[in-house]
């Protein structure tokens, strides 16, 4: 019982991992606007706010406002290459997946920045310890079963 | 026997070795899932220091409260599942970090991939403590030796993160 109750906490333990990690490479890629689609999004307001390093990590906002269906509005976090070839009245347009972007009539390219690419690769290894570390949290509650002390008592 | 087992209570696995090896072993394995992942971040994103920042200081500040609760406490002894007491442990530290990154150290905005770097370091802390488990009741030098661990992870998430 008890075995099965701490392999159940070293299961939520690697669901949240696995989780957080799923969650920061979306918020990485999705920076590049290539995962998303827009649908005739006009911009209605561009803001660079200073972080802890003011020029490397700004964070770039741009909100927009689209009536194709509904009227909406969206704020977007966005890499710092985009933010520079937009400006305030754009029309933007895009499919999930395509990795360009039509500002108005004219094509930008897209690509994942170097935070997305670099945060793949770390969470590749991250991801692995992760896996090491349920499998010791595993081989520990099996060695309590077999020939533990419990069953010895 | 039976005395024995209701300290190690599914925690630790049986003690057949001095003790001491096995605080030794759960240190060794600490610094090392630390590090690795600490090199991880600098190593392919060697040019965000903070991102690295907040997992050491996420995975420093779990290892702190681990310490100090399993010091303070005893969970074992009053019969509460210490897995269980990592795994709210380390669940608490993801909350009290959203906390912080929502007010404290809100510079911009509130960063979801600053918040998950730095709840990946309490999950992956709680992890170490569940999978190379301390011998418990955590003794004085025990939770010392952790605490030294975590206030150096901390002090280096505090350094990159603002360097």
């Amino acid at each position: 019982m008890g075995v099965q109750l701490t392999m159940r906490y070293v299961a939520i333990l690697f669901g949240v991992g696995i989780l957080l990690l799923t969650y920061d490479l979306w918020c990485t890629h999705v920076r590049s606007l290539i995962p998303i689609s827009m649908a005739a999004e006009k911009v209605v307001v561009m803001e660079t706010r200073s972080e802890k390093h003011p020029g490397s990590d700004d964070v770039c906002l741009i909100r927009t406002h689209s009536n194709s269906f509904a009227l909406t509005y969206a704020t977007r976090h966005i890499d710092s290459a985009i933010h520079q070839s937009l400006a305030v009245g754009d029309i933007l347009n895009k499919n999930a997946g395509e990795t360009f972007l039509t500002v108005n009539d004219e094509k930008v390219a897209l690509k994942y920045s170097a935070d997305a690419t670099g945060m793949l690769r770390a969470h590749a290894v991250n991801g692995l310890v992760l896996i090491v570390l349920l499998v010791l949290g595993m081989m520990n509650r099996t060695s309590h079963v077999v020939g533990s002390v419990e069953n010895k008592a | 026997m039976v005395e024995f087992s209701r300290y190690t209570n599914h925690f630790s696995r049986p003690q057949f070795r001095p003790s001491g090896n096995i605080l030794i072993r759960t240190l060794i394995t600490i610094a090392l899932a630390g590090l690795v992942t600490c090199y991880s971040y600098l190593h392919f994103l060697g040019n965000r220091l903070d991102y690295v920042g907040h997992y050491a200081a996420g995975f420093g500040g779990t290892l702190f409260l681990l310490a100090v609760v399993f010091l303070r406490f005893h969970a074992v002894q009053k019969k509460v599942s210490a897995s269980c007491l990592v795994t709210a442990i380390s669940l608490i530290s993801i909350c009290m970090g959203g906390l912080l990154e929502a007010t404290v150290f809100r510079l911009a905005i509130f960063d979801p991939v600053d918040f998950c770097n730095q709840s990946f370091g309490a999950i992956v802390a709680g992890l170490t403590f569940i999978a190379a488990p301390p011998p418990l009741p955590l003794a004085r030098q025990g939770a010392l030796a952790v605490l030294f661990l975590s206030v150096l992870f901390l002090i280096l998430g505090f350094y990159w993160a603002f360097s």
